[in-house]
């Protein structure tokens, strides 16, 4: 995660009941088109939701944190579990043929 | 008791003590138990059900105490499931994994590889040069292999995890 992306996700986490979009953006200091990506990227990581709103006649989004995905979830790629528990053959991350699975399984062609 | 019905907990299980150990560890009854009490019960090989709270013992998720019978000298073991554990024993899974794939993300992000149209193997930059950027399997050309693709996930999933560690 990217600094700035950490930074956006402190300042929503801060927000009791979220936070506005446009407001991030000045929060932050940056454009709207820099503010949307890095949205959209806490989006993709399930780190928040939002929702379209109209506040003083302009439409935003309220962003909210939704707590990202459990913990343990993060051992699972697609429908793989982690490769390595219970795993007792020697360990070599970079060319392990189990770890390549899981990691295809993250969306990666190998 | 273990949650057997969340997804991930069932999966751990399943890598840990085997689709029969997870049926067995669904039928336990609650407290103490006796392996043989417990086979007669559940009307299960003996043998499967030791060998279940064996490797749960392995990864700390039972315990058991000896009780030695005075006439014939046979042990008695009287097993008692120790669920709280189970999630300490997922957060050393979870630093395992996480460390791995930031050693793979390190080994990508320094190497420069090939593969050629068949994807027999991928090739670092020093062997595919020795081999004048020929497959040494199926003999054909190598090419520049990108692995952003690569690198962007494992970074997303690592980065994730590290955030999941820090809450």
């Amino acid at each position: 995660m990217e600094e700035i992306e950490e930074r956006a996700l402190g300042l929503i986490r801060r927000g009791k009941d979220g936070m506005l979009q446009n407001q991030l953006r000045l929060e932050l200091g940056v454009d709207g088109r820099r503010c949307a990506r890095i949205v959209r990227a806490l989006l993709d990581a399930k780190f928040v939701g939002r929702e379209l709103v109209t506040t003083g006649g302009v439409r935003t989004y309220l962003v909210r944190f939704t707590g990202g995905v459990g913990k343990y979830e993060l051992l699972m790629a697609g429908r793989k579990f982690d490769p390595c528990v219970g795993c007792i053959d020697e360990c070599d991350p970079a060319r392990c043929a189990k770890l390549n699975k899981w990691i295809r399984e993250l969306g990666v062609s190998l | 008791m273990i949650d057997i019905d969340d997804p991930v907990v069932h999966q751990y299980l399943v890598k840990i003590i085997g689709a029969d150990g997870v049926e067995i560890l669904e039928k336990l009854p609650a407290g103490e138990v006796v392996d043989e009490v417990v086979a007669e019960e559940i009307e299960m090989d003996i043998n499967v059900i030791r060998k279940t709270l064996f490797k749960l013992h392995e990864n700390r998720l039972a315990g058991y105490r000896r009780e030695r019978n005075p006439d014939t000298g046979w042990l008695t073991y009287h097993w008692t499931l120790d669920p709280e554990n189970i999630d300490n024993r997922m957060d050393l899974e979870f630093e395992r994994l996480l460390d791995n794939l930031k050693a793979r993300l390190e080994f990508e992000v320094n190497g420069v590889f090939y593969i050629c149209e068949h994807k027999c193997a991928r090739f670092l930059f020093d062997i595919a040069s020795e081999t004048d950027f020929i497959c040494s399997v199926c003999g054909d050309e190598l090419f520049y292999q990108d692995n952003e693709e690569l690198v962007d996930k494992l970074s997303e999933r690592i980065s994730e995890m590290e955030y999941a560690v820090r809450k």
